[in-house]
């Protein structure tokens, strides 16, 4: 498992991990779906999801979003594919989200929010 | 970083951090006050200080815990010319609320029944996530829900217009505007009125227990023993994407307007901006959503009683009052001896007008605003009055329940399912629910004691009690 579940009074932390974006945001995915759904439908809907945004933080905060809209129709995240993940003066995202419909939830998530959102790397250097 | 001023008054000081505006005041106890400190929800307060046009205090509530922006139980008023609206002092669930109703039966009269209400009442009131509702309505019929609120579920049959005197602002916010609400948030709106949801949100048949003020109990038509209902719910999908939608908007709005934010979750935009103004009439629609919502299902608890007691019950469950605790609202209130339009937020707090105040319904002209505190599942829960105190020391806000002390995963993982449904059952509370989690992260572990939150509230003259009730059943999405 690439994430773990951060304990929050309110709400719901998770800490993922990965060696790309596009693991990173599959990880987000895998941590929503566990949480989330009991049960996951058998019949694939893809996604076709382009974003815009000024900064890497609301290209993450659309799209994890657009996750949410999706499992409030009760489609369970399978997966993503980058196509495109551009960073700049305006940063772009392209992508092909998986769901599975008719999936069964066990709990709600209203909202991805930039609660205590942030990056970190880590890295080893040969001393 | 704090100090006491009064038993249950602290307040952070002016430059506790750089760029307060106003100190902070935090009504408490001295445990509850150090919990606060542990998760977090001080800072909050104190980043709360720092918004431009915030007026004397950023104010915490004794349920404070920590929260998206502002605290839970955070309060602050903003001047409307130079101050800010922010998502992030209202909250994702807008208008999530509580409603009262009582009934003519007694606890000895439902007890007998009561394994059949509760089945009734699980399957008359959509509830679970992902539930939808028996309303299927059309884009054009969801946008006059969005403008006219409750008002629209009286037009359609549910309920009376005797309902919407008795709920905050009469159950419609008239500035609301449904141009201004996303497709999306429209998308997620149009299966889910008349549902309850899942999370804390709840349906609880109580018995009042004990009445602390006769008089006022008995002008509300309150009586020891009396079976009552509680009803918890708010926006559902619509708000939560309402909150998404122009989080986003406010992000952009903070640098467009110099706005330093200290905390990404406080994005903000001058109240009269554009985006300021768009934000409030579409946070107005999801707040009529939510009263709709609750006027829909006042309608289904009310059949439920009926199909259980007959017709002896009908027109005979009134609406007590009904209250929003996640909302922004321009009201007037006294400002350095002047009267002054101010947006107040209240992000899990409750409005607690006094007696007299202009926009109180008649009938409770003399006694003052009906303020209503849940408690966990499986305690307590309140009906208190608002008072003077509230006006002058909190923005005519109060308390808006326990207040979480521990994560969901937490109570989950500690949780035993079994075991908590004995216990409710030892207390003779019968349970519905669509999920084990959902109950076992809303297990009353998981909560403050509700008699320590109401307890300050009423020494620091925000209340008075007028009673208490105790759950007999609970239907849990």
């Amino acid at each position: 498992m690439a994430y773990k579940f951060l304990d929050h009074t309110a709400d719901l932390g998770v800490e993922v991990t990965g060696e790309s974006t596009e693991e990173l945001l599959q990880s987000c995915l895998d941590a929503l779906r566990e949480w989330s759904f009991q049960e996951v439908g058998s019949s694939c809907i893809t996604h076709n999801v382009e974003l815009y945004g000024d900064t890497e933080t609301e290209l993450w905060f659309k799209f994890l979003n657009e996750v949410v809209f999706y499992m409030d129709k009760n489609e369970a995240p399978l997966k993503v594919s980058l196509k495109e993940y551009h960073l700049g003066c305006s940063c772009y995202l392209r992508a092909e989200l998986i769901t599975a419909e008719h999936s069964k939830r066990k709990q709600a998530v209203k909202a991805f929010t930039l609660h205590n959102f942030g990056f970190s790397v880590q890295m080893i250097f040969d001393v | 970083m704090w100090r006491q001023l009064d038993e249950f008054v602290y307040e952070i000081p002016l430059g506790a951090k750089e760029g307060m505006h106003v100190p902070g005041r935090i009504f408490a106890t001295e445990s509850i006050l150090k919990q606060a400190e542990a998760d977090k929800a001080l800072e909050q307060v104190v980043n709360v200080a720092t918004l431009p046009g915030i007026l004397k205090y950023s104010l915490a509530m004794p349920d404070i815990h920590w929260g998206y922006g502002f605290p839970i139980g955070g309060v602050a008023a903003f001047d409307v010319d130079r101050g800010v609206i922010t998502p992030g002092g209202i909250g994702f669930d807008i208008n999530c609320g509580v409603r009262l109703l009582v009934t003519p039966l007694t606890e000895d009269e439902v007890r007998p029944k009561l394994s059949e209400l509760l089945d009734v009442l699980y399957r008359e009131v959509p509830s679970g996530v992902g539930s939808e509702g028996f309303i299927k309505l059309s884009e054009r019929e969801l946008n006059k829900v969005l403008e006219m609120g409750a008002k629209w579920a009286v037009e359609q049959g549910y309920g009376t217009d005797e309902d919407l005197e008795r709920l905050e602002s009469q159950g419609q916010l008239k500035g609301a505007d449904a141009s201004k609400v996303s497709k999306r948030a429209k998308e997620r709106g149009l299966e889910q009125l008349g549902t309850l949801g899942s999370g804390n949100h709840f349906l609880e048949v109580q018995k009042v227990d004990e009445v602390f003020d006769e008089k006022v109990a008995k002008q509300m038509g309150i009586f020891p023993g009396q079976v009552t209902v509680m009803l918890h719910t708010g926006s559902r999908g619509l708000g939560h994407q309402v909150a998404t939608d122009y989080i986003d908007v406010m992000l952009k709005a903070s640098k467009k307007y110099g706005i330093k934010l200290v905390d990404k979750q406080l994005a903000a935009a001058p109240f009269r901006s554009e985006e300021g103004l768009n934000y409030w009439a579409a946070m107005q629609c999801a707040a009529n959503f939510a009263w709709a919502n609750r006027q829909v299902i006042t309608d289904y608890i009310r059949k439920a009683f009926i199909k259980v007691f007959g017709n002896e019950v009908k027109n005979r469950i009134s609406v007590i009052y009904d209250v929003a605790h996640n909302i922004a609202k321009l009201e007037k209130h006294m400002v350095d001896g002047m009267e002054r339009e101010l947006v107040v937020h209240r992000k899990g707090a409750t409005r607690s007008f006094p007696a007299h105040h202009p926009e109180l319904p008649s009938v409770y002209e003399n006694i003052g605003q009906p303020v209503i505190i849940p408690g966990s599942m499986g305690s307590s829960s309140f009906l208190l009055i608002g008072l003077p105190g509230s006006m002058e020391q909190s923005w005519g806000s109060t308390c808006h329940g326990a207040g979480r002390v521990m994560s969901r995963k937490e109570a989950i993982r500690r949780g035993n399912y079994p075991a908590l449904i004995d216990s409710l059952g030892e207390k003779g509370i019968l349970v519905r629910s669509a999920e084990r989690e959902t109950l076992l992260e809303e297990a009353p572990e998981a909560y403050k004691d509700v008699d320590e939150v109401v307890n300050v509230v009423v020494q620091v003259g925000l209340n008075s009690k007028v009673a208490r009730m105790r759950p007999m059943g609970v239907v849990k999405g």
